[in-house]
C-alpha cells in the first residue's frame, strides 16, 4: 500500500515530490530528536502521616470516632475487590443506640432503579454507564461484633458475635442490629466482610483498562450527632459525610501496578503469584481511597515538608509542573486564608482517557484532578491563553482539603459549605497567585472568574431554589445545582467581602478556618460568626461622601441564601435641570400681582446656555431587583471631577441631586463590588459625549471594528 | 515582481475587487454595531478596552444582538460570493488583457457556473491536502506543531491555491466546465509540472496569507482601541493585492510568451470549438506523457475584438494553437485601451 503511493506521488509530482518528502523527512528527523524529558524524582515516604502540630496546626483528639482496619484483595481482571472492615466506633453523644446504619455506596451503581442512578439517568458529568462494563455493587456477607464494648481495631476481636443486618430501601445504605445498646461514651467494634464489584468508570469510582479508582469501596459507618444518626441515600448530588478516624489499611494487589491512597504508605511486601502486599496508615480522615494503574508515571514534589505525588499518565508527564504549581499556590492561600494543612502528605492522581469519570474529585489527601488542554505554546502567547482546563481543577480540588476534608461538613444538607465556600476560596488562590488573575485571555481582551460567576450566577438556573437548600432539592433539576451551589454561593460570599472590606471579611474566614477544623460546622456557625465579629449591621467602609451606610448581616444572608432575590440596580435617569428661580407672578406687598414679564424657558436644548448655578444635576437610581442591599453611585462632574454617594438600596429608587454642577457621566457601583448582580449594562448613563469621550456606547464601536477586521480576513482569504 | 505590477497597472480590478470586499464587510460592520447599539439601550459599557464581559452579557440577554448576527452575517456572505462569482471570470480575463467593461461582463456572466463549480471541487480537495494532515499532525504533536511542519501545510494550502487558479483559468480561457473534475485534474497535472510557476504563486499566496494573519493579529492586539479599523484596512488592500498577484500567476502560464502552457494543441482548438466535448480529450495520456512545453491554447477574444469565445471560435478557419504563439497578430497588435502595453508580453 505504501508502495503503490509512493509509485502514484512520482508519477504526479516527479522531482517536486522527491523535493517534498525530503523536506517531511528532514522534519520528522527534527522533531524525532528532540529533548527527552527529565526522569521524574520519587522522594521517600513521609514518617508520619500527619504534619508536626507546630507546622500542622494539630489534630482535635475528641473529634476522632471511626477508626478503620480495612483488608483488601484486588482482582485487576475482574475489577472486583474483596475485603475486611474492622470498624472502631465510639459514641460521643448523649444518644444511646442499638442500631448502626452503614453507607454502601457502591450499590448506587448496582441497577438502573437506585437512587443515584435513577437521578442520573446512568450519567455523570461527561460519563455515561457504559453498555459493556458491569455493575458495581458491594455485597457485605457477614457482619460481626467483638465481644467487648472497648478495643483497639488493631488487636482481633477475643469472640466474633454474628449481628443481623438489612439493606434499606435503597440499596445505598444498611442497618445492622446490635444485641446491646450503646451509650454515651461507650464504643463498639465491628467486623464486616464484604465483595465489592467496581463498574466501568461512569462516577468517580471503578475501572478503565488497567486503571482502577476504588474509591467508596467498603462498608463505612454513618454519623451519630444531635440530630440522630446521620446516613442519607447516595444520589449523584449527595456526596459524603463522616466521622474522623485512624486507618490502618492493607492492600493485596498485582505487582506490576503502582499505587496512589490516601494517607502515607507503612510497609510493602513482595507476595507469591506476582502480587504485593502494601500498608497503608492515614490518620483524622473520614475516609480512604486507592488508585492503581500500570501506566502511572510517579512524580513527587515537596513543599512545606508537605509531599507532592503525582501519579500522572505517561504522555501529561509534562504537565506535572502546572499541576504541582497550582497545588503549591492554593497551598499557600488556604494555609494563609484557613490554618495549616494537618497532613503530610497530598497525592494527585489524574487518570486515564477511559476513567474520565473518575477525574475532578477529593478525598482526604487524594484527589484527582484533569488534563491541561491541549493548546500550542505559541497559540497561548501570541492568541489565546487560559487558566482554567486542569490547574483549575487541581487548585479546586486541592481546596477541598479544607472544606470537605478537614472541615468535613455536611455535604448532603447544606451543600453550599463546602463546594460553595470551595469555589470562593479557589477565586480568592487566584488573586493571591496572579497579580492579573485573568482566568482566558484573547489577545489583549480578558476574562476574570468575577465577569463568569456574574453571569452565572445570575442566570435563571442558579436562581431556581435557594443555595441554602439540601442536595436532594436540586433532583429534577439538571444544570441548577453546579451554578446555584457552586458559582451563587461563590458569588454572594465574594460581594459580601466587597461589602464589608477584604481584610473585616478575611479576619473572619480565618477564624471560621480555627474553628471548623475537624468540627462539622453547620451554615449557622458561619453566619453567627458573621455577626459576632462584625455585629449586626457592620458600617460599610466606602468612599462615598454623606452617611454612611450599614449592612443588615441577617438580612442579606436571609437574602442571598435563602431566597432566589436577583440583585439589579439600573441608572435609570440623567438629566440637567433648570433650577428653579423667582420668575413669573408674584404679589407685591399691597397684594398686586407684578412680574411676569418674562417666560422663563425650560427647553433641554437651552439649558447648556444657563451658567452653572442656574443648574442642577438629577440622577436617579433604580432598584430593579428584588434584593436590598447597598449601592454606590459615582458621579463626574463637568470639570473632572468626581462625587461618591451609598444608598442603603431598601427603596425601589432614590433621587440625588447636584445643584450647581453639570453631571456628565452617572455609574451605579463603580467598583462592582456587587458581583451578584447579573445585569451590568444598565449602569451607566452619560449627560452627552463630551470632547475626547470614546464614540458610542463603548461596546457596539468595538465590536463593529471586530467584524469588519474578520470580515477582511475571511472574504480576503477566500476571494482572490 | 512582474504580477505586481501586472496588477498595478490593472488597478481597476484590484478597486473592484477591494470594492466587493468592503461593501459586504461595511454591511456587516454597521448591522452589527447597530444590533448592539441596540441592545445598549442608550447605556454606556464601563468595562473600558476590555469588553468582552459586556458582550457575553448582552449575548446571554438575547435579544436582538444573537437573532440577526447569523442572519446578516450570511446574507452579507451570500450576496459578496454572488457578485464575487460573476466578477471572477472578468477579473481572470481582465488580468491577462484589458478589455471592455461590457465583454469582461459577458465572460464573467458565462464562467460563474463553472468557477462555482471548480471552487466546490477544492473543498474536498482543500480538507484532504490541507485539514486532514493539519489535524493529524495536531494530534501528534500535542504541544505544537513544529515550524517545519506549518511550513508543509502552508505549502500546501499555496499548492491548492494555485491548482485553483488554473483551474479557473481553464474554465475561463478554455472553456472546459467547472464541475467536470477534469478541469480541476487537469490543473493539478499541470501544478506539478510547474514548479516554478509554483513556487512564484507560492510566494504571492504566502504574502496574501501573511497580510490576512497580519489583520488576525492585529484584532487580537488592538481590538477595542479604535485603531484596529486602520490597521485592518490597509492590510486588507495590501493582501487583495497579493491575492491578486497569484492569480495573475496562473493567468500569465496561460499567456503566449510565458514559459508556455503544457497541452495538446488539439484539445485546445477543439474546446474553443466544442468546448461540452473537447474536456476529455484534455485529459489523455498521451498528452500527459508528451506535454509541448510552447504549446498554448487559442487566442482568446478579450482583445479589441470585444467578441465572446464562441463567436470567434465557431468562426471557419479558427486560427490552430500554434498561430495563437506570440507571433499571432491579433496579440502583437492589439493594443490596451488604456495605452499600457499587454501585460502578457514578456
Amino acid at each position: 500500500m505504501i508502495e503503490g503511493v509512493s509509485i502514484a506521488g512520482r508519477r504526479l509530482f516527479g522531482r517536486s515530490a522527491r523535493g517534498l518528502v525530503g523536506v517531511l523527512a528532514l522534519v520528522g528527523l527534527m522533531a524525532a530528536c528532540s529533548d527527552a524529558p527529565p526522569e521524574p524524582k520519587i522522594l521517600p515516604e513521609p514518617e508520619s502521616a500527619l504534619r508536626s502540630p507546630e507546622l500542622g496546626g494539630g489534630v482535635l483528639p475528641e473529634a476522632r470516632i471511626a477508626d478503620y482496619r480495612l483488608e483488601a484483595y484486588l482482582d485487576a481482571e475482574a475489577h472486583r475487590v474483596t475485603g475486611t472492615a474492622r470498624v472502631l466506633w465510639r459514641n460521643t453523644t448523649e444518644l444511646t443506640v442499638n442500631t448502626v446504619p452503614f453507607h454502601l455506596y457502591m450499590n448506587g451503581f448496582r441497577a438502573e432503579n437506585t437512587a443515584w442512578m435513577s437521578q442520573a439517568l446512568g450519567r455523570h458529568r461527561r460519563s455515561t454507564q457504559h453498555e459493556e462494563g458491569p455493575w458495581g455493587y458491594i455485597d457485605v456477607t457477614e457482619v460481626t461484633m467483638a465481644s467487648g464494648t472497648t478495643g483497639d481495631p488493631e488487636s482481633p476481636a477475643a469472640e466474633a458475635i454474628p449481628l443481623p443486618f438489612r439493606e434499606d430501601a435503597d440499596p445505598s445504605t444498611m442497618t445492622v442490629e446490635l444485641p446491646v445498646e450503646v451509650g454515651p461514651g461507650q464504643d463498639i467494634e465491628l467486623e464486616l466482610k464484604f465483595v465489592t464489584q467496581l463498574p466501568k468508570v461512569v462516577a468517580r469510582t471503578g475501572f478503565g483498562d488497567s486503571f482502577h479508582s476504588v474509591a467508596q469501596w467498603y462498608p463505612k459507618i454513618g454519623v451519630l450527632d444531635e440530630d440522630g444518626w446521620q446516613a442519607h441515600t447516595f444520589t449523584p448530588n449527595d456526596e459524603f459525610y463522616a466521622d474522623f478516624g485512624n486507618y490502618h489499611v492493607e492492600l493485596d494487589v498485582p505487582a506490576d501496578v503502582k499505587v496512589g491512597a490516601t494517607g502515607i504508605r507503612t510497609a510493602e511486601a513482595e507476595l507469591e503469584d506476582g502480587r504485593k502486599r502494601l500498608t497503608y496508615r492515614a490518620e483524622m480522615v473520614h475516609d480512604f481511597v486507592w488508585m492503581t494503574d500500570r501506566d502511572f508515571v510517579i512524580v513527587d514534589g515537596e513543599h512545606k515538608g508537605i509531599r507532592i505525588r503525582q501519579l500522572i499518565q505517561p504522555d501529561l508527564v509534562d504537565t506535572a509542573a502546572d499541576h504541582e504549581a497550582a497545588t503549591i499556590a492554593a497551598l499557600d492561600s488556604y494555609e494563609a486564608r484557613y490554618g495549616p494543612y494537618p497532613w503530610s502528605t497530598i497525592t494527585i492522581v489524574h487518570p486515564p482517557e477511559e476513567a474520565e469519570g473518575a477525574g475532578g474529585m477529593e478525598y482526604p489527601t487524594l484527589f484527582t484532578s484533569s488534563d491541561r488542554a491541549e493548546i500550542p505554546p505559541w497559540f497561548r502567547r501570541h492568541v489565546m491563553d487560559e487558566r482554567m482546563s486542569g490547574v483549575f481543577t487541581t487548585v479546586h480540588e486541592f481546596g477541598h482539603q479544607y472544606f470537605q476534608g478537614l472541615f468535613a461538613t455536611r455535604e448532603h444538607e447544606q451543600p453550599w459549605l463546602d463546594e460553595g465556600l470551595n469555589s470562593m476560596s479557589n477565586i480568592l488562590a487566584y488573586l493571591d497567585r496572579y497579580e492579573d488573575p485573568w482566568v482566558v485571555r484573547i489577545g489583549t481582551q480578558k476574562v476574570y472568574h468575577t465577569d463568569i460567576l456574574g453571569l452565572l450566577a445570575g442566570g435563571r438556573r442558579a436562581n431556581l431554589i435557594p443555595v441554602d437548600s439540601p442536595a436532594q432539592a436540586f433532583a429534577g433539576l439538571p444544570g441548577s445545582y453546579g451554578v446555584t451551589i457552586y458559582q451563587k454561593t461563590a458569588t454572594l460570599m465574594l460581594t459580601l467581602r466587597n461589602l464589608l472590606g477584604h481584610e473585616a471579611f478575611d479576619a473572619v474566614f480565618r477564624e471560621y478556618g480555627e474553628q471548623a477544623r475537624f468540627r462539622h460546622p453547620r451554615g449557622r456557625d458561619l453566619e453567627g460568626l458573621f455577626i459576632e465579629r462584625l455585629g449586626s449591621n457592620p458600617t460599610l467602609p466606602t468612599r462615598a461622601v454623606g452617611d454612611s451606610v450599614q449592612l443588615d448581616l441577617e438580612a442579606y444572608f436571609e437574602q442571598a441564601l435563602r431566597t432566589v432575590r436577583i440583585v439589579d440596580f439600573s441608572l435609570g435617569y440623567l438629566s440637567h435641570q433648570r433650577l428653579v428661580g423667582d420668575e413669573g407672578w408674584r404679589r407685591d406687598e399691597h397684594g398686586s400681582l407684578v412680574g411676569g414679564e418674562e417666560t422663563p424657558w425650560y427647553l433641554d436644548e437651552e439649558i447648556d446656555e444657563l451658567e452653572d448655578a442656574q443648574v442642577k444635576s438629577v440622577v436617579r437610581v433604580e432598584r430593579v431587583g428584588y434584593f436590598h442591599i447597598p449601592v454606590e453611585l459615582e458621579v463626574e462632574f463637568e470639570d473632572g471631577s468626581t462625587e461618591r454617594r451609598i444608598w442603603q438600596g431598601n427603596d425601589p429608587y432614590k433621587t440625588f441631586e447636584w445643584p450647581g454642577k453639570r453631571v456628565v457621566r452617572a455609574e451605579v457601583d463603580p467598583d462592582r463590588k456587587l458581583l451578584l448582580e447579573h445585569h451590568r449594562l444598565n449602569n451607566i448613563r452619560r449627560y452627552r459625549p463630551r470632547d475626547g469621550d470614546p464614540p458610542g456606547d463603548g461596546l457596539s464601536g468595538p465590536v463593529a471594528e471586530i467584524t469588519e477586521a474578520l470580515g477582511w480576513v475571511i472574504l480576503g482569504g477566500f476571494l482572490p | 515582481m512582474s504580477e505586481l505590477i501586472q496588477v498595478l497597472r490593472k488597478f481597476r480590478v484590484w478597486l473592484w475587487v477591494l470594492a466587493i470586499q468592503g461593501v459586504a464587510v461595511l454591511l456587516l460592520r454597521v448591522s452589527i454595531g447597530s444590533s448592539v447599539s441596540g441592545g445598549m439601550k442608550g447605556y454606556v459599557w464601563g468595562g473600558g478596552e476590555q469588553f468582552l464581559a459586556g458582550l457575553f452579557e448582552l449575548m446571554s440577554g438575547g435579544g436582538g444582538f444573537l437573532k440577526y448576527f447569523p442572519i446578516l452575517s450570511a446574507v452579507a456572505l451570500l450576496i459578496t460570493l454572488g457578485v464575487w462569482w460573476i466578477s471572477l471570470g472578468g477579473v481572470i480575463a481582465a488580468l491577462r488583457q484589458s478589455s471592455s467593461l461590457s465583454s469582461l461582463a459577458a465572460v464573467g456572466l458565462r464562467s460563474a457556473g463553472g468557477l462555482i463549480g471548480v471552487t466546490l471541487w477544492h473543498i474536498p480537495i482543500r480538507l484532504v491536502l490541507v485539514v486532514l494532515p493539519f489535524v493529524a499532525l495536531s494530534k501528534a504533536f500535542e504541544h505544537g506543531i513544529p515550524l517545519p511542519f506549518l511550513l508543509v501545510i502552508l505549502a500546501l494550502l499555496c499548492f491548492c491555491s494555485f491548482t485553483l487558479d488554473l483551474a479557473r483559468c481553464r474554465v475561463v480561457f478554455a472553456l472546459q466546465s467547472g464541475w467536470h473534475p477534469r478541469a480541476t485534474i487537469s490543473a493539478f497535472r499541470d501544478a506539478c509540472r510547474r514548479p516554478r510557476v509554483f513556487a512564484k504563486s507560492a510566494l504571492w499566496g504566502a504574502l496574501q496569507w501573511a497580510a490576512l494573519i497580519a489583520i488576525a493579529w492585529a484584532t487580537l492586539n488592538h481590538a477595542g482601541t479604535g485603531s484596529l479599523t486602520l490597521w485592518a484596512r490597509c492590510l486588507a488592500v495590501a493582501g487583495t493585492l497579493f491575492g491578486l498577484c497569484r492569480l495573475a500567476v496562473a493567468v500569465n502560464a496561460w499567456s503566449p510568451g510565458s514559459e508556455g502552457f503544457p497541452g495538446s494543441p488539439e484539445v485546445s482548438t477543439q474546446a474553443f470549438q466544442k468546448p461540452e466535448e473537447e474536456s476529455e480529450d484534455a485529459v489523455d495520456p498521451s498528452s500527459e506523457a508528451e506535454p509541448e512545453p510552447d504549446s498554448f491554447p487559442e487566442p482568446d477574444a478579450y482583445g479589441d475584438q470585444n467578441e465572446p469565445i464562441e463567436a470567434s471560435s465557431e468562426t471557419p478557419g479558427a486560427p490552430s494553437p500554434r498561430d495563437s504563439s506570440p507571433s499571432n497578430p491579433t496579440e502583437d497588435t492589439t493594443e490596451p485601451r488604456d495605452g499600457s502595453q499587454p501585460e502578457t508580453e514578456k
